[in-house]
């Protein structure tokens, strides 16, 4: 009989550890977040090396936990928890940013350095999205956060809200990917919208063949100038500039190889699931993660069409024959190389033969530079 | 000699032994007085009262048991802090808290006496003589009002002279400095840091000098174009003189020395040697039986009896090892 009492309590507290026991609606809508995201990156192909990780790191976290078992990811010592720590404390963000620079060519932008001032401007929609959050009361280190969504760069988003506003890095991070993801979407008709169909058919002068040397010279000088003005910004254009110069050396083919290959994976997968994980409905279904979707949409809509804007205006300065199209406006918000792709695809809707490919590239890669920069500033601002 | 060795190792130990004695005794500072509790602090039976707070200044464990406090200098033994209770050693740059409530059997932190009307606390050493810190408490202290060091442990309620070699054995020469680092604090920090002034951070200053983000965005925009101004302006003038050495190097150099047997083009156009290498190597590739592998077909190349091409980087393995580099 007491065996017998002892078998059905053991029993019920063993009901009691069950995912069942513990699930609420939050969780649910959380898991079912996480599965769309897996259905996007499968079926439609939309950034799945970020949102396989990400979805499924969304299932992992809202599985209800009895809390105090340690497997948690905000328990204290779970393995979850260490391996959070690098988002957290922001040491995924910069090992990223090596393998990007390891497998960035930037002869794009040497060779046409103006569009280093399209990937500046494409950066207003960081501080548009900053003074919104302050409109809506978040904190100005929370809305700094927020704003770097603007900067379409996820690693860079994790890294500025891991220092700023631990509590939404979560929201952010999710935010920045979705809206990576969706640049296909959401660029094109601010695009059209800014151009006239003369505009679109602007062909650019093909870029110039860039020496060896010029390559090797990029990276150093590029870091110098950037971390002597903004030294808060050293992690992210450090490595950055570093993983660049592994791979134009020349003489480094083996690092720069880990860098952007098995390294920069390691590092997504930790760095996807981990964040996937960290949107536990009770920290992510709230108002204020609604309120950074929005801003977050409205940033990156900001954020294209300063791009596009500042290449309209430059074309009042420049002679016939070296304009810009003013497609790859958009392409200076980084996001890398989705938004060059856009531009791409764009002109070559109205003229098959207009390659803008490696054009837009220039300001691509220049957007990562300037949301490196802003986060950067941002950090010193408000850090 | 050994003998005097021996002397000296004892003497020092000696003098050592009781300097740390003397440091651990001085570094307990009263450190915050509250007189009339109606709102705060309560005690372990939920009970409001006057309360003393004493903090170890040292960076190391002081135990106070047996130390004594009072409110009358003529008493100094009133009230000991009892011995015999692991609770009474402070910890490195912490504090205790004593209860003013007048009755000591409460508890070990009871105090005998209240602080209503009392104007001077005194705590002295485990001998009763030595007086290691006094408080001077003003009259018009308010309730739920508490009065201590701004800094925890700094200020300087301490009698003149009186230094870390010197342990005096009298407080008549003391003095209470006319800055003191005293003051009433509105906010009691009981068993806390007095520094209550609350830390304003970067992002706190930000929204007060700038609660709309204009500036912020002014300045962060303008440091971002500065930035990539500069990267521009820089490589502008590096590409230039890139584009300018690339024509240099592409300039018709000296007419080459004639090879006997061959002409060159008045244009300074192709060698005729090289013409008359591709016309072999595109009769060759023409040529059915010739030999295949003379031509790297993947890459479009017609080559002409190349024969590193003969030993591919499959079978030769000076080709799969990294060179070491050259210096020219």
């Amino acid at each position: 009989m007491i065996l017998e009492s002892n078998f059905v309590a053991n029993l019920k507290q063993f009901a009691q550890y069950t995912g069942f026991a513990n699930v609420t609606f939050g969780h649910i809508v959380m898991i079912l977040i996480g599965l769309v995201f897996i259905y996007l990156a499968i079926k439609k192909d939309w950034e799945p090396l970020l949102l396989i990780p990400i979805g499924f790191g969304m299932i992992i976290g809202n599985i209800p936990l009895f809390p105090g078992m340690q497997v948690g990811i905000y328990e204290d010592g779970s393995v979850l928890n260490i391996l959070y720590q690098g988002v957290r404390r922001g040491f995924y963000p910069p090992l990223i940013f090596l393998g990007i620079g390891a497998m960035t060519d930037f002869s794009a932008l040497i060779s046409n350095p103006k569009l280093l001032l399209v990937g500046a401007a494409a950066q207003f929609g960081i501080f548009a999205a900053y003074a919104g959050a302050l409109a809506l009361g978040f904190t100005p280190a929370e809305a700094g956060a927020i704003g770097i969504i603007g900067g379409a760069d996820g690693p860079t988003a994790i890294f500025l809200s891991g220092k700023l506003a631990p509590d939404l890095i979560g929201a952010i991070s999710v935010s920045a990917y979705s809206y990576m993801a969706l640049v296909p979407v959401i660029q094109p008709p601010v695009m059209r919208l800014l151009t006239t169909k003369k505009e679109r058919v602007i062909r650019m002068k093909p870029p110039r063949p860039v020496s060896q040397q010029e390559k090797i010279v990029f990276p150093i000088v590029g870091f110098l100038i950037t971390a002597f003005i903004v030294p808060s910004g050293i992690p992210l254009l450090g490595m950055l500039f570093f993983g660049n110069l592994l791979k134009e050396s020349g003489v480094t083919r083996r690092l720069a190889e880990t860098a952007r290959g098995p390294l920069n994976d390691i590092v997504v997968i930790l760095i996807g699931v981990t964040v996937g994980c960290s949107t536990q409905a009770d920290k992510f279904l709230q108002g204020k993660s609604i309120m950074i979707f929005a801003l977050g949409a409205a940033s990156f809509f900001v954020a294209t069409f300063c791009g596009v804007l500042f290449c309209k205006i430059i074309n009042l300065f420049l002679k016939e024959g070296n304009k810009l199209n003013p497609l790859i406006g958009n392409s200076g918000v980084s996001a890398v190389p989705d938004s060059a792709r856009v531009s791409h695809v764009q002109g070559q809707k109205y003229d098959p033969t207009n390659f803008l490919l490696m054009h837009a590239m220039g300001p691509n890669v220049a957007g990562v530079i300037g949301s490196a920069v802003a986060a950067g500033i941002l950090l010193g601002f408000l850090g | 000699m050994k003998r005097l060795f021996s002397v000296l190792l004892l003497t020092s130990l000696l003098l050592l032994s009781g300097r740390s004695f003397a440091q651990s005794a001085v570094d307990i500072r009263l450190n915050e007085v509250l007189v009339t509790n109606t709102s705060g602090l309560t005690d372990e039976n939920g009970e409001r009262c006057g309360w003393v707070e004493l903090f170890n200044t040292a960076f190391g464990m002081v135990d106070v048991a047996g130390f004594y406090l009072t409110d009358d200098k003529s008493n100094p033994t009133k009230y000991m802090i009892p011995k015999g209770n692991t609770a009474t050693v402070i910890p490195l740059r912490k504090y205790l808290i004593l209860y003013a409530d007048g009755n000591s059997q409460k508890g070990v932190f009871h105090i005998n006496f209240t602080l209503d009307g009392c104007r001077n606390l005194y705590l002295y050493s485990t001998d009763g003589e030595t007086l290691i810190d006094e408080i001077e408490i003003p009259a018009e202290l308010a309730e739920n009002k508490s009065f201590g060091r701004v800094k925890d442990g700094e200020g300087k309620h301490e009698p003149v002279g009186w230094s870390k070699k010197s342990l005096r054995k009298s407080s008549d020469d003391k003095k209470i400095d006319a800055n003191g680092g005293f003051a009433v604090l509105d906010h009691p920090t009981p068993g806390y840091t007095n520094t209550t002034k609350a830390i304003v951070t970067k992002s706190e200053k930000m929204k007060e000098m700038d609660p709309w983000g204009g500036i912020l965005a002014v300045t962060a925009m303008g440091v971002v174009f500065l930035c990539l101004i500069i990267l521009y302006i820089c490589f502008k003038n590096i590409g230039k003189r890139a584009v300018r050495k690339a024509e240099q190097e592409k300039a018709p150099k000296a007419q080459p020395v004639p090879v006997k047997g061959v002409t060159v083009t008045a244009e300074g156009g192709i060698n005729e040697e090289v013409i008359a290498a591709i016309a072999i190597a595109c009769h060759l590739y023409q040529n059915g039986d010739a030999d295949p592998t003379v031509h790297d077909i993947e890459s479009n190349v017609l080559t002409f009896n190349k024969d590193l091409l003969r030993n591919s980087p499959w079978g030769n393995k000076m080709l799969t090892i990294k060179q070491d580099p050259q210096i020219k």
